[in-house]
């Protein structure tokens, strides 16, 4: 019994590792984009795929709306630009429910907090799409009052520009974070992403 | 600071945290409520959630960039900043009766235009607050034929920045007389629709009628402004008692009413974009005279000379690159630009120390005063009430908060 | 506005070059004569005022009983428009607060100015008369530090509770920070200057 070689492992959380019985076992890395290889990468790499596309098309954003650009992101889910034709239209008021954070105006110093705490009260995985130029740098602002760009305060999946940007841009901006998503890594760690500390 | 959404105090009563971030708040206020089982006890408005520091940073631009900044205060209605800032800095340049006709008429027109997609946003937001999703859309819908005209003139759909002391950055293009026409044709049948829905809704009857009542007195005591201040029995229109752009030749109704009730502030409102229609009907009646006409006060001092000039004359680029650079220079002294934007009183205080760049300019907000009145409407009434008389007394935090 | 003469007041000293000197000031409106006549410590500064509502410079110890006296007395103003302050360091006094007040029987408008200063400037408060000063007043405490004694809830209202200091006071930093473009071949520009690069001509 001993002596028969092991059959290589596959499934999920399994590791064949190469031993010299089976030099040529492929330990199962994700490659730098995120997809998995290997022996058991292919398994893996189909279940990730049907994850993505299903988070991709699925975007609950959180209703929060700071500034001029929520009146732009509401504009985006009423009638003409309707963005439930891509799949992002629940819009959640809830954190707990939400994937998306649209940052959606200026960020102030003494809303920064509030807007971190809500940040770490949705469940991963989650992103944050910063919409404006307010949001982005803080716009014409640049001032003691605003802090300079959210991304200083949570990770910025994507930029969107414009002071507001159109509902049409927007939209783009999640059409963008969508191939993303579908294109991210669904389990496992997702890439180091180390959140700035306000200074005031 | 406190973000516990319950707290039990020693007296049995409840205090709630209600924001900032909340769908029924219209941006980014927060509210301390505490309650009594679902009756409200007190009311603590918390404020400056969005502080921007608008009004330092136009201390550190000249009189023309400064105008960009004012649009991002209220951010309803954009147009309606931008005049109430130019209108005080003609006074401090002492150009405020050679501003030409035709700016005046088109400021008048793209003011009652940013009247009625403000008070759609509100009737929209309101209604989506009491239930009615229907309404949202419809509203939206509306707004978008106005935001094409804004991108129409300026390129671009909130933030115009159109005004320019002295007149407008540009002339209207061709063909914006008949698209404006289009708009104001089209809009009455669909207030017919929307009242349809709301005005005899017993649904929305039974959120509104009685609900938040501010009587005269308490109206004036919290220097109320707008279709709050009317909603209680106060006949002020800016409009009308500081006619400004020449509306004192335009003939229209202030609507007002006695019952200072969320229905009441509702009617005002509702009947304010009729009267906004009469308006602009009237703007594009005294339109057709104007045709050709300057839209920009020809003094290089102040305004920008137009580009044909700079072109041809060594001057004019002189003055162009002077009034870049540098910027125009008012005499010393203080100046109060007042409007009636559509929640009321908009004013702005301009001090001038004699350099190129505003010593002080202060925005009267009307939200500021109508939202320091909420504890009086909701305290003694349930929860849900709260709700509707937020949405009831139109605040924008930009302007609030600045 | 309504009571008084459109565009500048002809204050000496502050006339425009443009126009020939005028020698005498111009007769006070009503509302403005009447408050000067009751209380005759109360002036007219010397400023010009371009949008011609009267105005009336006020001892901050009779500014209560200014403001009983206006609501009271007919024409009556009842409406307090705005309060709002402003920050001259070169005076002796430097923080100005400006009250606004309006009639509705008449439409007329009046303004009142009040002066405060040294280490810890501190104006009365109108909370006890009008119940919509209380936020402007809070708004002047935070962005200028000026006091309100008598106000019921005197604190930061627009800034967070533990920031330091008083934006719209003129030795309060922009904050400005400098934009580093991505690659720029030349050092990040030197942020706006606050005040006028033009010299004010006034101290």
């Amino acid at each position: 019994m001993g002596m028969t070689p092991q059959p290589p492992l596959t499934g999920p959380g399994m590791a064949a590792r190469p031993s010299p019985d089976q030099p040529d076992a492929l330990e199962p890395v994700p490659a730098p984009d995120g997809r998995f290889t290997g022996a058991m990468g292919v398994g893996m790499a189909t279940v990730d795929r049907a994850v993505g596309w299903a988070r991709a098309n699925s975007i609950w954003p959180l209703l929060f709306g700071l500034a001029c650009c929520a009146i732009e992101m509401m504009a985006m889910s009423a009638a003409k630009f309707d963005v439930s034709r891509f799949g992002a239209e629940v819009f959640r008021t809830s954190p707990r429910q939400a994937d998306l954070m649209i940052v959606a105006g200026r960020v102030s110093k003494k809303m920064a907090p509030v807007l971190r705490m809500l940040y770490d009260q949705m469940p991963e995985p989650k992103w944050v799409l910063s919409m404006g130029a307010c949001a982005s740098c803080s716009g014409v602002y640049n001032n003691y009052a605003l802090v300079q760009g959210v991304d200083r305060i949570v990770p910025v999946d994507i930029y969107v520009p414009g002071c507001p940007p159109r509902p049409e841009m927007v939209i783009d901006g999640i059409i963008k974070l969508q191939a993303k998503i579908e294109h991210d890594r669904q389990f496992g760690k997702r890439a180091e992403r180390v959140p700035a500390t306000v200074t005031a | 600071m406190v973000m516990l959404s319950e707290t039990r105090t020693e007296s049995g009563t409840m205090i709630l945290n209600m924001g900032p971030q909340h769908p029924s708040t219209h941006g980014v206020l927060r509210l301390l409520l505490e309650l009594e089982g679902e009756v409200v006890v007190n009311c603590v408005p918390d404020i400056g959630f969005l502080h921007t520091g608008i009004e330092k940073t136009m201390e550190a631009r000249n009189y023309h960039q400064a105008i960009v900044l004012t649009d991002r205060t209220d951010y309803l209605s954009p147009i309606s900043n931008n005049l109430s800032y130019v209108l005080a800095c003609e006074k401090l340049f002492n150009i405020e009766h050679d501003v030409p006709r035709r700016a005046q008429v088109i400021r008048v027109i793209l003011c009652e235009l940013s009247r009625i997609a403000s008070h759609l946003i509100w009737l929209g937001t309101h209604a989506l607050d009491l239930g009615a999703t229907t309404v949202f859309m419809y509203c939206w819908r509306e707004r978008e034929q106005i935001l094409s005209i804004f991108e129409f003139i300026s390129g671009v759909r909130m933030m115009t920045s159109y005004m320019r002391i002295g007149g407008l950055a540009a002339d209207v293009p061709e063909g914006f007389e008949e698209r404006v026409a289009g708009f104001v044709r089209s809009l009455p049948p669909r207030i017919n629709d929307y009242e349809a829905l709301l005005t005899r809704n017993p649904i929305f009857l039974d959120r509104t009628r009685d609900i938040g009542y501010l009587s005269r007195e308490d109206a004036l005591k919290f220097g109320l402004a707008g279709p709050c201040l009317r909603a209680s029995g106060v006949q002020f229109d800016v409009r009308v008692q500081f006619p400004y752009c020449g509306y004192e030749e335009y003939d229209f109704d202030v609507p007002y009413s006695n019952e200072g009730d969320v229905y009441a502030r509702y009617m005002v409102r509702v009947r304010e974009m009729r009267e906004s229609v009469k308006i602009i009907r009237q703007g594009l009646e005294k339109l057709k005279g104007l045709k050709g006409e300057e839209y920009r006060i020809d003094n290089p001092k102040i305004a920008f000379p137009k580009r044909e000039q700079i072109h041809r004359s060594m001057e004019s680029l002189i003055h162009h690159f002077k009034l870049v650079s540098e910027g125009p220079v008012p005499q010393p002294g203080e100046a109060y630009g007042i409007l009636e934007s559509p929640r009321g009183e908009q004013g702005t205080y301009v001090f001038s120390d004699g350099s190129n760049k505003p010593h002080r300019v202060r925005f009267r907000p009307p939200g500021f005063y109508n939202l320091q009145a909420l504890p009086q409407l909701v305290i003694g009434r349930m929860v849900a009430d709260v709700v509707a008389c937020i949405g009831s007394i139109d605040i924008v935090l930009g302007e609030i908060d600045r | 506005m309504a009571e008084s003469t459109p565009g500048t007041q002809s204050v000496p000293g502050q006339t425009p070059q443009s126009e020939p000197a005028v020698a005498p000031p111009p007769e006070h409106p009503e509302a403005l004569q009447r408050l000067l006549d009751r209380f005759p410590d109360c002036f007219v500064p010397d400023w010009r005022f371009a949008d011609g509502i009267s105005t009336a410079a006020v001892p901050p110890a009779q500014l209560v009983d200014v403001v009983r006296w206006l609501m009271e007395t007919e024409p009556r103003f009842d409406l307090l428009v705005d309060i709002l302050g402003a920050h001259w360091p070169q005076r002796e006094l430097p923080f100005e607060v400006t009250y606004l007040f309006h009639s509705l029987a008449t439409h007329w408008r009046i303004r009142l100015k009040c002066l405060a200063g040294g280490e810890a400037p501190a104006l009365p408060s109108l909370v006890p008369l009008w119940p919509a000063a209380n936020w402007p007043e809070r708004e002047i405490y935070d962005m200028y530090g000026v006091a309100f004694d008598g106000h019921p809830d005197l604190r930061r209202i627009l800034m967070p509770n533990d920031w330091e200091g008083h934006p719209l006071r003129k030795d309060f930093p922009l904050g400005e920070e400098p934009v580093e473009f991505y690659r720029s071949p030349t050092p990040p520009a030197a942020p706006f200057p606050a005040g006028g690069d033009i010299e004010p001509s006034i101290a």
